[in-house]
């Protein structure tokens, strides 16, 4: 029975360090990291202490007191400087309305022979 | 400098505590110490400031800004004026002469409209800019203050020459600063202004994300605006924790058409944001208030009898609900400043002001037993309420109740906090006989034994000397007329 647990954690750790890893991004998966390190550890404690050889475990559990001990760490990284990525992103997207918008009006003024007065009123 | 007297002209020239993080720049206030209340508001400026600021006088889209009341006006002060010379002393390049702002608030005392029309404002401003080869260098809503009901863009030196395919810089802070708490009260029905109080530098996406749970992660422009820019920066957050130099990101290759795309699209998002007005216990008072039409008359006529009795620069209406005695007050001095702590309340006044074009009346959320505090750098980067200005006059219509029941304050500290702002004083007491404080009263175990009138008498007596009183509703309620007492 204590082997099948072992097991089955060792399983659900591998399932969910394969989706910490693929997605660190990810806002939900990048919480879960921080959520639940202590859960890890635990697990980590239990498979090590089971077997001791098992060089591999010994590998995953300094990778849970590395996480452990970083949590906090933010004090030189300054995530806002991806608002760079973000604005080059959305303004790219943002980019394909303006130039329909702006050509669009352009025609339809060209077609209707009138001034700028199609063009949306700006509200300030 | 911090403070500087020039003996000879009776000035005072103080460097303003909140005007710091922009190293180009510093903003001064000169004061008259001979009782005369007029102010300047001084701006001492680097060498590139100043050249920056010379060419954007000279900008059509500028001029027009100006000319539109959207951005403050501002001169360069004469090289012979004593003030700037002062200022110069202190190691700027030029002194910047500004329209001066008769009355301080910050974005955590606006209601949703007024935080929307000024992102608003600071939109159509960077959007005109970029058409015009200009730029903002950041966008934050302590860049904008309100002028009666109407919001003005301050911070001149925030304007530069923008450089082919740089992005639009101020877009995270726009983002945590107005975009967010926006999204926040519209969508999820959150109270932004306290999250604004506390987070004086704005909501991080990161911290946003975690409001939005289910379904309402869909809502228009969460994805776009909290979700993505969240994951990136978790993203970098992760990858860049524990490697030095942080990776370098490029900040060139956005062209015109994205910068203004998105400042465009953010403008349609806000324009379609909305928070409605509730039926609170105040939204609806100018219908639902206690009185017969006759002591409403005499309680106006009291009011109006002592706003107009002398020249005032600045009235404060406190417990104003809708305005209805702010409006009162209007045209007997330079600016009302109305206080409530229901937000729906003072939103309904300034939507209403906003229509009107000469309004004096600038509108504010501020629950009086909880003002706003000195805070930021050092407690006065943002400063408390009661330390900004001195009122000429503070009108408490029925309030007393409240702060002493609702607030548990008892009536003497009241009193003493009234008497520091150095005013007079048109008061409301509503007896314990009144319906509205026998409704406060019905499931409360404390009674306030020390509530009545005789008691208030003689504690207003200790700061104040009544000059008038007026009794209302059978004597159920009575006003008076305190005049603080000198020393």
């Amino acid at each position: 029975m204590g082997d099948d647990r072992s097991i089955r954690s060792e399983r659900k750790l591998k399932s969910r360090r394969l989706v910490n890893f693929r997605f660190s991004g990810s806002s939900r998966y990048y919480l879960d990291i921080f959520r639940t390190p202590s859960r890890y550890f635990v697990n980590m404690c239990q498979l090590s202490s089971r077997n001791s050889n098992d060089m591999q475990n010994l590998t995953r559990l300094s990778f849970v007191i590395f996480l452990m001990s970083t949590t906090e760490a933010y004090a030189y990284v300054d995530p806002g400087s991806g608002s760079v990525i973000v604005t080059t992103v959305l303004g790219l997207i943002a980019a394909i309305g303006y130039t329909f918008r702006k050509y669009f009006y352009k025609l339809k003024r060209m077609i209707s022979g009138g001034g700028s007065n199609d063009e949306p009123k700006k509200d300030t | 400098m911090s403070q500087k007297k020039i003996p000879d002209t009776m000035t005072e020239i103080v460097a303003n505590a909140g005007s710091f993080r922009d190293p180009v720049n510093r903003v001064y206030e000169v004061s008259s110490t001979d009782g005369n209340n007029r102010k300047r508001i001084l701006r001492g400026v680097n060498q590139d400031a100043l050249e920056s600021y010379q060419e954007l006088a000279t900008q059509s889209f500028y001029k027009r800004l100006v000319e539109q009341g959207h951005v403050i006006k501002t001169d360069i002060a004469p090289n012979d004026d004593p003030d700037a010379l002062s200022v110069i002393e202190e190691g700027w390049s030029g002194v910047l002469e500004h329209e001066a702002v008769s009355f301080v608030s910050y974005p955590y005392e606006w209601t949703f409209s007024m935080l929307r029309d000024a992102a608003l404002l600071q939109l159509h401003i960077i959007e005109q800019s970029i058409e015009n080869g200009w730029t903002l260098k950041d966008a934050t809503p302590y860049n904008f203050q309100f002028v009666g009901p109407r919001a003005v863009f301050i911070d001149i030196p925030s304007f530069e020459t923008r450089v082919e395919g740089e992005p639009w810089g101020g877009y995270r802070q726009f983002s945590s600063m107005f975009l967010i708490p926006l999204l926040l009260k519209s969508h999820l029905g959150i109270d932004q202004l306290p999250i604004l109080r506390s987070y004086i530098d704005g909501v991080p996406p990161t911290e946003a994300i975690k409001y939005f749970k289910g379904l309402s992660r869909l809502k228009k422009g969460v994805i776009s605006h909290i979700t993505f820019p969240a994951m990136v920066e978790n993203s970098i957050a992760a990858r860049e924790r524990d490697r030095a130099p942080a990776q370098k990101r490029t900040t060139k290759g956005q062209s015109n058409a994205m910068v203004l795309g998105l400042v465009q699209s953010l403008s349609r998002l806000i324009k379609g944001l909305k928070s409605d007005i509730r039926h609170t216990d105040w939204s609806r008072y100018d219908k639902t208030h206690s009185y017969e039409s006759e002591d409403f008359v005499v309680k106006k006529a009291f009011v109006q009898k002592y706003a107009a009795q002398s020249a005032r620069d600045h009235i404060w209406d406190i417990g104003c609900n809708t305005g209805t005695f702010s409006n009162i007050c209007s045209p007997h001095c330079n600016l009302v400043v109305s206080l409530d702590g229901d937000h729906d309340a003072v939103e309904k006044l300034y939507l209403k002001e906003k229509e009107e074009k000469s309004s004096n009346i600038l509108p504010l959320v501020m629950n009086l037993s909880n003002i706003s505090p000195g805070q930021g750098w050092a407690g006065s980067e943002r400063q408390a309420f009661d330390k900004r200005k001195d009122p000429d006059l503070v009108l408490c219509l029925a309030l007393i109740h409240h702060i002493r029941m609702s607030a548990n304050v008892p009536n003497i500290l009241f009193l003493k906090w009234l008497r520091s702002l150095n005013s007079d004083v048109v008061l409301e007491f509503v007896n314990r006989e009144d319906e509205m404080v026998v409704k406060l009263l019905t499931n409360k175990k404390e009674q306030y034994a020390d509530y009545d009138i005789e008691q208030f008498i003689r504690e207003a007596e200790l700061f104040f000397t009544i000059e008038n009183r007026e009794p209302l509703k059978d004597g159920k309620r009575e006003l008076f007329f305190l005049k603080p007492i000198e020393g």
